[in-house]
């Protein structure tokens, strides 16, 4: 079999995991000399480590520039990662050549932040759905346009959408067709990068049930990408927090936000304005910018917007650690406690 | 009609681009006549007042017909409070911000009747014009002077090529012509200060681009302040910007209004914005006003079905369900509205009455008002 040949095992993996990311790294380059050395590097994902069971839903959290779509990408692979390994189904696909991730990338597909610019505009939406099908030979080709059909149902696509251009929808119907489109290959993992922010709220609460109800219907994993707070708690069983591209947070969704260990997090839960003129919240305003990612501070890299900073923030970087069940975060100030 | 409503024949386009030019024609020769003040001057309704939309048509005349983008909105902006303007994309929201500033884009763009009436004072001289009728000649004397505007997207609408500081003397030069070189760069030091910009002389020489994505809106706000405007238009100032930011943001705009003492028009689709910032909520949908009242009336007593939905289908982080309410449907079409609810293919209370003519305004409370045939003249406790 050519496919035992690309197996490339680990010895100490979760059977239960689907997903797993150790140490990820993911580095740009902004300049070279001449000769092509890289003189400074950008780090966009900086260390990042977590496991996924399948049937969960991972939400990613942060502010633009923090890495969070970079993430979703190596884990793909459509980003080689800079060092680090990710382990899918207990193989490890880090070093997979673009050969052999085609197999793999019939279980991992993505669906992406803005469905105006991400559906070819010159097919129709059969031919968007059909071609990942016959690419990958799901079904035979005799079978292929009643497998579309089904597919399109199950989205909440009606059938004489078939013949149509994705230019004649709206922003809710084309994220419908993207779903379609990454469900058609029966995947076993679905990076969402922010699928439902371009869209209006009451199309959201549309977008975001279909997804739920894709997950229990095909026990898909989601790694949901998005800066809405409120979206990712109502998704996902797991969340992650990041700032300047390392995960400063990690943990079960009720842990997190019963009991926020980091001061970013803290800060970014009360950032939320709640549609309720009665709550009056106790407000964490956090001074300042986040700052460039090209150039990032010293130590921990909140320290300079954080309002408990204390000398050690600025000269050591803090190490990421578990504070129990798995809820794991990096800050000096749990280190005392 | 064509045989597929969805495509228009040639002949079709041709008679409705012939139709629009002659309305257009009119429109375009009436924005551009010159005219004396008094042709424009108007009273206030209600004295305690800063800003009176009544009746507002904006209509666009593209080659698929006329878009009646707002199509007869009216409310009122009282003095010294915060107006909030809700609705989903291609509700009208930021139409009817665009012809306050009279800033639609023709000959397309036009308004095409109803009144807006804006209290302005300069010298200490109270006048009412009527923002729809002034002749575009005039209408520096309120654009950017007496109402200001904050944009939605920081990003693009400072310009590149120019300096903080040359951008925001400008201002100052505009409408204050005798003001010096010194004193404009002093004004515009302390409108700097005044938004929280840590290092005002060095954002002074500083370019757009050398600025973060909350420092940029800042400085748009501080534009907006610097002629000490009576009313602010923040056409969703915090969209584009981060959580952390955006509590940044609101914070400083709550503050602002307490110390210039105007009336803010806010702008938004977020609902946790407006409970926040709002003192007055009015609710968009395709192009009308469904629903207006005080903060407290829209978000704890909702009464048409779309307010309602809306804010149901907002995951909040207080809620613990397993579904979101969802309304079905997507908006309809802007071209060709039914003369119906347009409510109706998504609402889900739907009643005999609907199919008929569009439902008019019911008065809940005093503040509150409806558009839903649910509540009839006097029969408030149905819901």
């Amino acid at each position: 079999m050519a496919d035992e040949k690309i197996v490339n095992t680990v010895e100490d993996y979760d059977p239960e995991a689907i997903l797993e990311v150790r140490n990820l790294r993911k580095c740009f380059p902004i300049k070279k000399t001449f000769t092509g050395k890289v003189t400074q590097e950008l780090v966009a994902v900086d260390d990042v480590s977590f496991k996924l069971k399948a049937g969960e839903t991972l939400g990613i959290v942060g502010e633009s520039g923090c890495g969070k779509t970079t993430l979703g990408r190596a884990i793909l692979k459509l980003h080689q990662p800079t060092s680090g390994r990710i382990i899918f189904e207990g193989k490890d696909i880090t070093d997979y050549k673009s050969a052999e991730m085609r197999e793999i990338r019939k279980k991992m597909q993505i669906i992406f932040q803005d469905p105006y610019s991400s559906l070819p505009p010159r097919s129709t939406v059969g031919g968007i759905l059909s071609e990942p099908v016959s690419v990958h030979h799901i079904v035979p080709k005799s079978e292929e346009k009643a497998y579309v059909l089904d597919l399109m149902a199950k989205c909440g696509l009606r059938d004489y959408y078939y013949e149509r251009y994705p230019h004649e929808f709206s922003g809710g119907q084309r994220q419908r067709i993207c779903i379609a489109r990454a469900l058609s290959v029966n995947p076993k993992l679905v990076i969402c990068d922010e699928p439902v922010s371009a869209l209006d709220v009451s199309i959201q609460a549309q977008i975001i049930n279909l997804l739920k109800q894709l997950q229990e219907d095909m026990n898909l994993t989601y790694v949901f990408i998005s800066h809405d707070l409120s979206v990712v708690k109502f998704i996902s069983d797991k969340i992650g927090v990041m700032y300047l591209g390392s995960m400063v947070e990690f943990g079960t969704k009720e842990e997190i936000f019963a009991n926020p260990l980091h001061p970013y997090t803290q800060a970014l839960f009360s950032a939320i304005p709640q549609p309720d003129p009665d709550v009056k919240m106790n407000r964490i305003i956090l001074k300042g910018d986040i700052p460039s990612p090209a150039n990032p501070p010293k130590g921990c890299r909140f320290h300079t917007r954080c309002p408990h900073a204390t000398d050690i923030c600025k000269e050591k970087t803090p190490e990421y650690k578990d504070y129990g069940d798995g809820h794991c975060a990096a800050c000096h100030l749990l280190e005392n406690k | 009609m064509a045989k597929n409503k969805n495509y228009l024949s040639g002949r079709e386009v041709r008679a409705i681009a012939k139709e629009n030019a002659k309305v257009m024609k009119r429109l375009e020769a009436e924005k551009y006549r010159k005219c004396e003040e008094s042709e424009y001057l108007t009273q206030m309704k209600d004295p305690e007042n800063i800003l009176e939309i009544d009746e507002l048509h904006t209509y666009f005349f593209t080659e698929q017909g006329v878009v009646k983008a707002v199509n007869g909105v009216s409310f009122n902006i009282p003095k010294n409070s915060t107006v909030g303007v809700v609705g989903e994309s291609g509700c009208g929201k930021s139409v009817t911000s665009m012809s306050v500033m009279r800033l639609l884009q023709g000959p397309t763009g036009q308004i095409y009747s109803g009144e807006i009436r804006f209290n302005a004072k300069k010298n200490g001289e109270e006048k009412v014009f009527d923002i729809a009728k002034m002749p575009m000649g005039d209408i520096h004397k309120i654009r950017g002077d007496q109402i200001a505007m904050i944009f939605q997207e920081p990003m693009t609408s400072l310009n590149p090529v120019f300096t903080i500081g040359q951008q925001l003397d400008e201002v100052t030069f505009i409408h204050n012509p005798e003001a010096t070189k010194e004193q404009a760069k002093e004004k515009s030091i302390e409108m700097l200060n005044l938004v929280g910009i840590a290092m005002p002389e060095r954002v002074y020489n500083a370019f757009p681009h050398e600025l973060s994505g909350g420092m940029r809106q800042r400085v748009m706000i501080s534009m907006a302040l610097a002629s000490s405007p009576r009313l602010i238009i923040a056409d969703e100032p915090t969209t584009a910007l981060d959580v952390t930011i955006q509590a940044q943001i609101l914070d400083l705009l709550r503050d602002l209004k307490t110390k210039i003492d105007g009336s803010i028009m806010l702008i938004t689709h977020d609902l946790g914005v407006i409970a926040e910032m709002a003192d007055y909520v009015v609710v968009m949908y395709a192009g009308k006003v469904i629903e207006q009242g005080t903060v407290q009336e829209i978000f704890h007593d909702p009464r048409h079905p779309y307010t309602i939905g809306l804010q149901k289908s907002k995951p909040t982080l207080n809620s613990d369900s397993d579904t979101l309410f969802n309304i079905p449907g997507n908006v309809p079409n802007p071209v060709n509205m039914p003369n119906y609810c347009y409510f109706k293919e998504r609402c889900s209370r739907c009643i005999e009455k609907c199919s008929g003519d569009y439902p008019c305004m019911v008065q809940v409370s005093p503040t509150h008002f409806v558009a839903c045939h649910l509540y009839g003249e006097g029969d408030t406790n149905n819901g």
